[in-house]
């Protein structure tokens, strides 16, 4: 084992084991199941050669045949039960309805994954609750500015790494993604925005905001856009859409139900065929999604 | 007559008639064959009423007019809808197209007033591309001046290039639609800002078509192929033609109307231009007609609506 390598590289790694410890504030409710695998985790963490500098998946060297996992990116003809399940974290700061929809797609086989772990930026938020009742882990991110122990960036993706993480789906997360975040999981962090982006997206335009927006401005369409996260809000490359009317006598919570209930069906679909590695990229890089039905159609 | 009055206001009212009648009958291509008779006797009878427009005056509503019957016309500077009017009871509206290319959509609203679509007439063109050494419009180059030629619709080349002999302003040209009673204009590709005198002259009466879903891939150097370009590249998967009111800005003003069509994965710009292309005709004989029919309402918050006109209780 690398410990003596390890820790001299960052400093938090000699903190580890006191941060780590389940009963803090960070894990808000830690199931038993988790415990265990996080106790056999802190000894791999040393193990491994991590560092900043070698953070993408493909340079991960486990030893221990229980993380040995396969990574079968783009390998089209395996049937769905040779591509592994993927591990998904979902970043909410409300209610949480596409988390939830996405969390039964989950459970129902629509969806190949699992969400491993929610983030949240308020505790006590509708999402968070529902991940407490199916008893999925939650981080607080970021944290109170006037709480004991400072949670960083770095932490976050130690501890999303921690859970191994695939996939990361903003949904309803209101604070910008801090650029470490957005570097380390390159590709992988998707963001649902409520109107036709490029169109009223952007600093500001959140909520019922883009609705409001959207009907004063006189557009007869809308829908919820899918994109890949990038440093800025709303501005990264678009993976897909859906188009809903905009009618003549709509309020904004009328528009908003409308674009919603599209947001939960899109979601859900990009987030199988996320799992399913049918993401792929065209040669000026928008990403295009394969159809399940017929492979050789692109949407 | 109020002519001594008026002509004191502005300086170049004293030259009015000689001067300005002068330009704008040069400015014009008036059709050479018979039919133009119709043409230029209201021309004729128009010299005289031309001294009561005055840059103070310029506003429908302040217009006044002669007794002469024949130039009794109701400008309404926001139609109101008259529900119990039958069509026949509406009156035609003077239409001038603004174009600076090919014309297609000039043509598909010529068609449909040709056939009864749309309830009024196109009376002029207007384009910004012309001959190198001749200001004179029947040189004008453009696809859609052929056709206007063609059809015996007068043209006027604006703005016109800096070395032309004559200065042909804004003003001037905001009185040369109003000699031809211009209600609407409809902007069908024409890649000059509109000066601020005729949209001050124009009140909502100035509507022009994009080839985007604005506010998306709208402004400054956002026109033809480049719209289409920008669209793909961005990975947006649908596209549309909007037509909007035209206020001081490219492509800012109230959107009035919008369709939405697909962008494929495998689309070249020219395949999804010529997709919202066919969308731009359908929708611009659309909103032409309800237009000419005075079908066009304005919500609380200021967005204008188009009355069905098959169910005058729906408003798209």
């Amino acid at each position: 084992m690398e410990i003596q390598n390890a820790i001299p590289r960052r400093s938090f790694h000699s903190a580890i084991p006191s941060i780590r410890i389940p009963k803090t504030n960070l894990f808000s409710k830690l199931p038993q199941i988790h415990s265990p695998k996080w106790a056999s985790l802190k000894i791999h963490y040393s193990s491994s050669s991590y560092s900043h500098t070698l953070i993408s998946k493909r340079n991960l060297q486990c030893r221990n045949s229980v993380d040995k996992v396969e990574y079968n990116k783009g390998v089209s003809d395996k049937p769905k039960a040779k591509i592994r399940r993927k591990n998904l974290a979902v970043f909410v700061s409300g209610g949480g309805s596409n988390f939830r929809s996405i969390y039964e797609a989950t459970l129902n086989g629509s969806v190949h994954g699992g969400v491993v772990v929610l983030v949240t930026n308020k505790h006590d938020c509708g999402g968070a609750e529902y991940a407490g009742d199916k008893s999925i882990p939650v981080i607080v991110f970021p944290g109170k500015k006037d709480s004991k122990e400072v949670f960083s960036t770095e932490d976050l993706v130690t501890a999303l790494r921690s859970y191994k993480v695939d996939f990361i789906l903003l949904a309803g997360y209101l604070k910008l993604i801090p650029v470490e975040l957005v570097r380390a999981y390159p590709k992988s962090i998707l963001n649902i925005h409520p109107s036709l982006l490029p169109a009223f997206g952007g600093k500001g335009y959140y909520g019922m905001k883009v609705h409001e927006a959207v009907i004063a401005s006189g557009a007869r369409y809308s829908g919820p856009t899918i994109h890949y996260v990038d440093e800025q809000y709303d501005t990264g490359r678009i993976l897909a859409q859906r188009v809903v009317p905009v009618l003549a006598k709509d309020t904004a919570q009328e528009l908003a139900s409308r674009v919603l209930h599209e947001e939960h069906k899109l979601y859900v679909d990009v987030a199988a065929a996320l799992c399913e590695e049918r993401i792929t990229w065209r040669e000026d890089g928008v990403p295009l999604i394969q159809s399940k039905e017929n492979p050789n159609e692109y949407w | 007559m109020e002519t001594q009055n008026i002509v004191h206001r502005g300086s170049f009212h004293s030259a009015f008639p000689s001067i300005l009648s002068r330009k704008i009958h040069r400015a014009l291509t008036l059709p050479i064959h018979s039919s133009s008779k119709i043409h230029s006797s209201k021309w004729a009878s128009l010299k005289i009423h031309c001294p009561f427009y005055s840059d103070t005056l310029l506003t429908k509503t302040n217009l006044q007019c002669s007794r002469k019957s024949v130039d009794k016309v109701k400008y309404k500077g926001i139609p109101d809808i008259e529900e119990d009017k039958p069509k026949a009871n509406i009156r035609r509206k003077n239409i001038a197209v603004f174009v600076s290319g090919g014309g297609s959509n000039f043509r598909s609203i010529y068609e449909a007033t040709v056939d009864g679509s749309v309830h009024g007439d196109i009376v002029v063109l207007v384009t910004n591309n012309h001959v190198p050494q001749s200001m004179y419009a029947y040189d004008a180059d453009c696809g859609g001046a052929e056709y206007a030629r063609d059809k015996h619709i007068p043209i006027i080349v604006f703005p016109k290039k800096k070395d032309a002999q004559e200065v042909f302003s804004a003003e001037d040209l905001v009185i040369a639609l109003r000699s031809f009673k211009v209600d609407f204009i409809l902007l069908a590709g024409y890649l000059k800002l509109i000066p601020s005198e005729l949209i001050r002259a124009y009140p909502k009466s100035i509507l022009n078509i994009h080839p985007s879903l604005l506010p998306a891939f709208g402004g400054k150097g956002y026109y033809g192929m480049k719209v289409h370009k920008a669209v793909i590249a961005s990975g947006a998967r649908y596209s549309g033609a909007t037509i909007h009111y035209v206020d001081e800005q490219y492509d800012t003003g109230r959107i009035l109307a919008q369709r939405v069509v697909p962008v494929l994965a495998k689309d070249t710009a020219e395949e999804l231009a010529a997709r919202v292309l066919r969308e731009e005709h359908k929708l611009y004989v659309e909103v032409a007609a309800a237009l000419c029919e005075e079908r066009i309402t304005y919500r609380e918050d200021g967005v204008p609506l188009i009355q069905s006109k098959e169910n005058p209780n729906n408003y798209r």
